[in-house]
């Protein structure tokens, strides 16, 4: 999986989202003037290693400033008018916008080789824009690129460049103005020694806010401050004991589903969203059912290695909607999974200590757990029917 | 209102999102008209190309260059459009750029910077001209007027009462009138302009519009809307009326309950004028469509909603005022006051103090008004509209 296809098929979502948008734009100002507004163009740039490709939106009404494109005069600007200046506009375009990487200047590409890329035209309320595109080639693959643009500011001291440029997955915005011509824009993602704080919030989060995983991990620590027997529970000798259950428990859970986790958002294993939670919700209630009645092979931990395979796919599709690029995976996976580990933490900071003191009464064997296992077994069936969609 | 088809096409067109059509498109037709540059669009886009010609054929022309700001002045205050605006700075740029730069440059040059709120700038160029040429009534007059937006009687009065020296009467009174209306004494105001309005020649309409909508601001202090109303005709039935005229004459309309009305009086004389390209008059009908509760009320928000977005966008703050209003309406009252008290750091007309009482009031931080109620105790303004809203509280 590469960045750009990532960043394209992302492109062309947004292209028809933003179609819609101006249809319906359109529509409701079929027959309309257009808005007043200051002299406004707005340029998109997207690095990729050396070649720096974007475009330009100048209004036409500026433009006619620069090259009298009513050339008969007639008041209306024709697009073949348009069209025949086209390599003047081109020319002027490429004479006003300078980009240097790292200090060395980087190509305007020709417009022979960018006649793939016709320029287009995008009519709205503030007017009607020509698009230009745009194609530079830098010497080398820049740390930073320093944009330099004069296109209108002689003619218009209120023209203004809106400029977005996308580098690495990373957005950067300014505002190009008389006084301000020049803008020096960092490329370098930080290193992956820096962990994303957003996401490890938003990790944590995702522990909180699912009820689904806050039950499946009390399901597996309610029974870790007992020891099960033929019939019933007694209570855990020392703390210690129950220390190293809810450990082992907990490190086997945080294996899977990191494992499966990191697997998902790389790409390599991908399930239908509605089956990841669907299963998700199945095994809390098995889980649940477990503490009830022993029916699981193996030991606590083996339940939750298994099971957590499952939550970490279920983790991979809060993760994927959080929608980055592929250079930002890395560190952010590393961040989000952290972030679940912390939020785990918590709970087991918040549980453990209390079911060890409470561990021997009446209370916690039979209300606690068993009642607290039923509850938990009754509501993730109620889940599990409706998210395979029979309630 | 939307087309009737609306609704199917907005299906086909999310439909469309799927397999995503380019926004842009390659025009097929030569014909294809992209854009007016001339009427029936407007008229001041062909003069002032025609302006620009002259010049491009003459750049060193210092009077063709004043020409062109003239009249890309007046057509920013009569369409609303701020391109020619940045086009007369630009013309005007080589020649406030030399060591001593003409006084009429730095006139223009402030009247520029003035609209787009660069106060200090604007009364800076003021200074030198007045230092150089103490008699420019127009340089006195432009200081004068900025001193009353800023709400500052003191200043303003002294630099009118040079202006009446100079002769430049109903000029000199119209300020003065508007000193006293700031300063609790709006009743005298209106007696002086109404008798040099009755006195004075007629022949010269920009003048005369200034001293118009003076008066009117003066009878809505006094809680006269008639006597406004009256004045506001009067100023609007003269050529070329402003776009704050028209604005005005439309929130005197929303403030009297007729917004039935705005819309009609929001048309303009020229057939081609689409009233709603200006941000302040969309603003206004907007405030009357959802006064009566119209169903397009919510397509004109949304293009004041992109308007505002735009120039948010290109790091504008001269918007504040329409903003803080537009907000205020939209129930987003916090977002409301904090505009509001920007604005009136900047500027301290009437309006702009009643917006803020009532931003305030709306978001339940009556102290948020504090700096409007020491204004007022400073210069004893006495305004019906300010005392209503403070009757309220």
């Amino acid at each position: 999986m590469s960045a750009g296809r990532v960043h394209s098929r992302t492109a062309v979502r947004l292209a028809g989202w933003l179609f819609a948008l101006l249809l319906l734009v359109a529509l409701c100002f079929a027959g309309r003037a257009h808005a007043h507004a200051g002299s406004t163009a707005s340029l998109r740039l997207a690095v990729q290693e050396r070649a720096v490709d974007g475009e330009i939106a100048l209004a036409l009404r500026d433009l006619d400033l620069l090259l009298a494109l009513d050339a008969d005069g007639d008041g209306a600007i024709r697009w073949g008018e348009l069209h025949a200046r086209e390599v003047e506009l081109r020319a002027l375009v490429a004479a006003g916008l300078v980009l240097e990487a790292d200090g060395a200047h980087c190509a305007a590409v020709g417009a022979g080789e960018t006649a793939d890329r016709p320029l287009a035209v995008d009519a709205s309320d503030a007017g009607t824009d020509v698009i230009v595109p745009l194609a530079f080639r830098c010497p080398a693959t820049p740390h930073a690129l320093t944009l330099r643009y004069a296109l209108l500011f002689d003619l218009d001291a209120l023209h203004r460049a809106l400029v977005r440029l996308d580098a690495h997955g990373r957005s950067q915005a300014a505002v190009l103005a008389p006084e301000a011509r020049e803008r020096r824009f960092a490329l370098d993602l930080p290193g992956p020694a820096i962990l994303p704080f957003h996401l490890i919030a938003e990790g944590a989060r995702h522990v909180f806010g699912g009820a689904d995983h806050v039950a499946f991990l009390v399901t597996l620590l309610l029974p870790a401050v007992l020891v099960r027997e033929r019939r019933g529970w007694r209570p855990a000798p020392r703390f210690g004991a129950a220390l190293r259950a809810t450990l082992s428990i907990v490190t086997a859970f945080t294996l899977a589903h990191s494992l499966t986790l990191g697997l998902a958002a790389l790409g390599v294993v991908r399930l239908p969203v509605r089956l990841v939670e669907s299963t998700i919700a199945a095994t809390v209630a098995l889980a649940a059912l477990h503490n009830l009645r022993a029916f699981l092979p193996g030991p606590a931990a083996g339940v939750a290695f298994g099971f957590g395979l499952v939550h970490g796919l279920g983790f991979a599709s809060a993760f994927g909607t959080l929608e980055l690029s592929a250079g930002d995976l890395v560190p952010a996976l590393l961040g989000f999974n952290l972030g679940v580990e912390l939020g785990q933490l918590a709970i087991v900071a918040v549980l453990l200590p209390l079911a060890f003191w409470l561990r021997g009464s009446w209370l916690y064997q039979r209300g606690v757990l068993a009642g607290g296992s039923l509850a938990i077994a009754l509501v993730s069936a109620v889940w599990w029917l409706e998210r395979i969609g029979l309630a | 209102m939307c087309h009737p088809f609306f609704l199917p096409l907005l299906l086909v067109a999310l439909a469309g999102a799927v397999t995503a059509g380019a926004v842009p498109r390659v025009p097929g037709d030569d014909a294809e008209v992209l854009e007016r540059v001339e009427a029936p669009r407007a008229a001041y886009i062909a003069e002032l190309r025609a302006l620009r010609l002259e010049l491009a054929a003459n750049p060193d022309d210092a009077p063709r260059a004043f020409a062109f700001v003239r009249r890309a002045l007046r057509a920013t205050r009569t369409s609303g459009d701020p391109r020619p605006l940045g086009q007369a700075e630009a013309v005007l740029a080589p020649f406030v750029a030399v060591p001593e730069p003409a006084p009429e440059a730095l006139v223009l040059r402030a009247t520029l910077r003035q609209g787009r709120h660069d106060f200090a700038g604007a009364r800076a160029d003021l200074d030198r001209v007045i230092a150089l040429a103490p008699r420019r009534a127009d340089a006195r007059l432009a200081r004068g007027l900025i001193a009353l937006v800023e709400g500052q009687p003191d200043p303003a009065r002294q630099d009118c009462a040079a202006v009446l020296a100079l002769g430049a009467r109903l000029e000199a009174t119209t300020c003065l009138a508007l000193v006293a209306g700031l300063t609790g004494r709006a009743e005298e105001g209106r007696r002086w302009l109404g008798r040099e309005l009755a006195a004075s020649d007629p022949t010269d309409p920009e003048t005369r519009r200034f001293a118009l909508s003076a008066l009117a601001e003066l009878a809505l202090a006094a809680g006269d809307a008639l006597a406004a109303e009256r004045a506001l005709r009067t100023a609007l039935a003269l050529p070329d009326p402003e776009i704050a005229l028209r604005a005005a004459n439309a929130d005197l309309l929303l403030a009297t309950g007729r917004a039935a009305e705005v819309a009609a009086a929001l048309e303009g004389a020229e057939p081609g004028d689409d009233p709603l390209r200006a941000d302040a008059l969309l603003l206004r009908r907007f405030l009357a469509a959802q006064a009566l509760d119209e169903p397009g009320a919510p397509e004109l928000a949304a293009r004041l909603e992109a308007r505002f977005a735009m120039l948010r966008a290109r790091g504008e703050a001269f918007h504040a005022r329409e903003e803080a209003r537009f907000r205020l309406t939209r129930g987003a009252h916090a977002e409301a006051l904090e505009l509001a008290r920007t604005n009136f750091a900047v500027q301290r007309e009437v309006a702009d103090a009643a917006l803020l009482l009532e931003a305030a009031r709306a978001s339940g931080e009556p102290a948020a008004a504090e700096p409007v109620r020491r204004w007022m105790r400073e210069t004893r303004i006495a305004d019906a509209r300010l005392a209503a809203l403070e009757a309220r509280r």
